[in-house]
């Protein structure tokens, strides 16, 4: 391969938030028609480096050299008039707009300063047709899409500006392997139209087979950068990024399970929401960790927020223990000591600007209170840092706000905040999302240690490596349905996908999907 | 069918329905409803207070509102007593009273969208200030003469039998109707209400977006006040009483909102129009001023929680909350 010039030039980069290094004299050199990974683990500041190149952050030290000349200063405005594109590691998108709207932002199709609805609506149908999303239609506003698709339009949006530099800030954390195969298919597409693209991911398999070159940062360092030809295993990414070997204890599949005898802790019996989710039924056992997956628009997530009173169902019964929920609230469960850990840490998981101990105390407020009513806060801080140290939370200090962490240290701190209370049912959306392979493994053994002293865990995830090695069992949904068990010690992808993709769901045919 | 049922899910629906409601009920049990004077003072009482609320719909849906455009109106009608009494000619003291709302609005919006003072506290703010100026403004004009006929001319003139201040509301109306759906600047708004930290970084000026809807509305505020005072032929203490209440309500029943986001100029006149024809119904039936105010209230009180339940209620739906 030829060697192509160096487009984006990042020099002596130096930044810091109060007392936080983010980045620590970083250099190294972006060509022009590459995609080039940038990997580090959870806070080593990939995200402070992509914002800087945005304009959006600004340097304490160092600069940024585009095609040759040097960027002063700028705001995410001229990044865009320069051709700077990212898609953000927080979505960044109007719940209140259009899907259409929500693509094309500075509103491009005019006639006389007048805009084109139909126009616009036009091109949206176009566009979304071209990337698999033909089924959305360009005006449905944007609050009623799933996480998933929501992604999939801020990174729509970027890709139809015609960038010359695109920017990935972890695209794929909400998105489920085949919709990721996608998005690299467009990826490579906009690569050989030359386009530039900076890709941030903890997914090694994905960054093995898209990127060009890899640059890992360490705690806000450079550490190295390394093309990707034979020589590049995931090893030696790991090494790089987390400077010892983890491989042996990444993703085995589990062939043992763990489930123990007796009745069931769980029980959901003929749960059914019209045109949402057919008749449901499935039990939990003690120490058992079931895994659910399903594709966008299963209903395997729906299915997460009924379980826990989040979203109403018209029909069915909960039981916890033997006992029937008579209603099912999320107040009702946590009684039951049922916790939930939400898939979107924006929107309800995280009091952002409160200290990372409130969080924490949350669920056990009364737990923490002495005799008159004071919280325990030296028992809190404990509870915190013991967390903290085990799923290796980067924060300054305790009394840190989740909005300044890294994406991947709100994640932590918000699975944190529900293992506090010692539930024993624990229902989890995307346990792991947008965590580095090493606290990963770490959150892993956590939960599998807690499975095997009897805590139920559901574990609702988009990634079939991880269900396969913590889950004794999974269950398969496609079309609104569960078409599917899977049995521990019958895992393969492919028959996990036969059922995600061909199942035969009794929910087709009968209603409108 | 399908037409109502869509009808049905506007923002607009609630406020469309409640005025036809309304005016059932006056037909029914005013026989005065129907009468030309009424109509005129219908008239008088939607004009400025549906000028105002455009402006307030503006800024509701990209998530702020301003409590000063009641002493911002009065402020305007003192002045333009002051300046019709020194001798000035309309062409003069209209433009310099837009000039003095307009510079109220730009504090605002100073002191909102750039110093990032709340917006409850900093309107309140300027309220009193402009309450102030205008209440020593007024002593010194107590019981001054009547406008100048051309003065008078722009609150009692007609053309095709409806007064002007209906046509320059109906003008607004098409302007911020056209504005807020199709141009670029309307849909900024809208931008910067759902989403106020996504907007900067699709390069949005969120700033100016929320200066500029700040400064339209203290415009638009003094605009109200010239016309309400030329209206009645002589400056009042008593202008704009209230209003920054009544334009608020009226806007939420007109399908705005406090979360931002969403809202329509047609709506914030059809919220005047309830707003108006109610007061026409406690006028008709002759309610004592007290009662008038608990049924404003309540209607208050039940929009808001309208609007939080239908915001909870669409969460609901798609399955996010
Ligand atoms: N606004 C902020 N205020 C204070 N500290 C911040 C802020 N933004 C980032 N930091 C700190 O800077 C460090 C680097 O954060 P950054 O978001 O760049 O990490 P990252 O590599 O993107 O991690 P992740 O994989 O979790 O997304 C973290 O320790 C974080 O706490
Ligand atoms: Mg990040």
């Amino acid at each position: 391969m030829e060697e192509k010039p160096d487009f984006l030039k990042i020099s002596n980069i130096s930044k810091s938030y109060g007392v936080v290094k983010a980045l620590s004299d970083v250099s190294f050199s972006i060509r022009r028609g590459e995609i080039h990974t940038i990997l580090g683990e959870n806070g080593a500041g990939k995200s402070t480096l992509v914002k800087i190149i945005t304009g959006e952050a600004s340097p304490d030290q160092g600069y940024i050299e585009l095609d040759g000349a040097r960027v002063l200063s700028f705001s995410p405005r001229d990044a865009h008039k320069m051709g700077i594109y990212m898609v953000h590691q927080e979505l960044a998108i109007f719940e209140n707009l259009t899907v259409a709207e929500n693509i094309y932002t500075d509103h491009s199709f005019k006639t006389g300063g007048r805009i084109d609805y139909k126009k616009l609506y036009e091109e949206t149908g176009k566009k979304l047709d071209m990337f698999g999303l033909g089924a959305v239609a360009p005006d449905t506003p944007l609050a009623s899409l799933t996480l998933a698709n929501q992604q999939m339009i801020e990174i729509l949006r970027c890709i139809v500006a015609a960038p010359k530099v695109i920017i990935l800030d972890e695209p794929t954390s909400g998105l489920n392997d085949h919709e990721a195969g996608m998005l690299m298919d467009i990826l490579r597409r906009l690569k050989d139209e030359n386009m530039t693209i900076i890709y941030i991911s903890h997914r090694l398999k994905e960054i093995m087979r898209i990127s060009d070159r890899v640059t890992v940062l360490r705690d806000g360092h450079f550490a190295a950068t390394l093309v990707n030809d034979e020589h590049l295993t995931e090893n030696v990414l790991i090494n790089n990024m987390v400077g010892r070997d983890l491989s042996g204890s990444l993703y085995k599949i589990k062939t043992q399970s763990g489930a123990q005898e007796g009745a069931p802790l769980l029980e959901v019996k003929n749960f059914v929401k019209k045109n949402t989710l057919h008749e449901t039924n499935f039990t939990l056992s003690r120490g058992e960790v079931l895994g659910v997956f399903g594709l966008e628009g299963s209903g395997a997530s729906r299915l997460s927020r009924m379980i826990y009173g989040l979203e109403r169902f018209d029909g069915g019964s909960l039981s916890v223990s033997g006992k029937t929920i008579p209603r099912v609230t999320p107040r009702a469960l946590v009684k039951e000591r049922v916790m939930y850990l939400n898939n979107n840490r924006k929107l309800a998981g995280l009091l952002p600007d409160m200290k990372v101990t409130d969080n924490m105390s949350l669920p056990i407020l009364d737990k923490l209170s002495g005799k008159l009513g004071f919280i325990d806060f030296k028992r809190l801080a404990g509870i915190t840092e013991n967390f903290v140290r085990r799923f290796s939370i980067v924060l300054p200090s305790l009394s840190a706000k989740p909005k300044n962490l890294s994406g991947g240290n709100q994640q932590k701190v918000m699975l944190s905040a529900c293992l506090v209370p010692e539930p024993e049912i624990l229902i989890a959306n995307e346990p792991t999302r947008g965590i580095d392979v090493g606290a990963k493994t770490e959150i892993h053994k956590f939960l599998l240690e807690i499975a095997s002293k009897g805590v139920g865990v559901i574990i609702f995830s988009s990634e079939l490596p991880e269900l396969m090695s913590l889950s004794d069992r999974i269950l398969v949904m496609r079309n609104k349905a569960v078409v599917g068990e899977v049995k521990c010690g019958d895992y393969t992808e492919q028959a996990i996908m036969r059922h995600a993709a061909f199942g035969k769901s009794p929910a087709e045919g009968t209603e409108n999907g | 069918m399908t037409l109502l049922k869509s009808f049905a899910r506007k923002n607009e629906f609630v406020s469309a329905v409640s005025c036809v409601a309304l005016v059932v009920l006056l037909t029914v049990k005013g026989e005065v409803f129907w009468t030309a004077g009424n109509f005129e003072s219908l008239q008088a009482s939607i004009a400025p207070t549906a000028i105002m609320a455009f402006g307030m719909m503006a800024l509701l849906i990209c998530g702020y509102f301003d409590l000063s455009i009641s002493s911002t109106m009065l402020l305007a009608g003192i002045l333009c007593g002051h300046l019709e009494y020194g001798g000035a000619p309309i062409y003069v003291t209209v433009p310099l009273v837009l000039l003095a709302g307009f510079a109220v609005g730009c504090l605002n919006g100073f002191l909102v969208a750039r110093l990032r003072i709340n917006a409850l506290i900093a309107t309140i703010g300027t309220q009193y200030i402009g309450y102030g100026a205008a209440m020593l403004l007024w002593d010194k004009i107590r019981g001054g003469a009547k406008f100048s006929e051309s003065f008078i001319l722009l609150g009692e003139g007609k053309m095709l039998g409806v007064y002007y201040a209906t046509w320059i509301m109906l003008a607004l109306l098409a302007f911020f109707s056209f504005a807020l759906k199709y141009t670029s600047a309307g849909r900024q708004l809208y931008f910067v209400g759902g989403n106020r930290e996504a907007s900067r970084l699709m390069g949005f000026n969120d700033r100016r977006i929320i200066f500029g809807a700040f400064a339209a509305t203290g415009l638009l505020a003094s605009l109200a006040g010239i016309l309400a005072v030329a209206r009645i032929q002589s400056p009042s203490q008593y202008t704009g009483g209230g209003v920054h209440m009544t334009c608020m309500i009226a806007c939420v029943v007109g399908g705005g909102s406090f979360a931002g986001g969403r809202g329509s100029a047609v709506g914030a006149l059809l919220g005047v129009a309830f707003m108006s024809l109610l007061t026409n119904m406690f006028n008709l039936l002759e309610m004592k001023p007290q009662l008038q105010n608990v049924i404003i209230g309540l209607i208050l009180v039940t929009v808001i929680v309208m609007d939080g339940y239908l915001n909870l209620k669409k969460l609901r739906e798609i399955g996010k909350a």
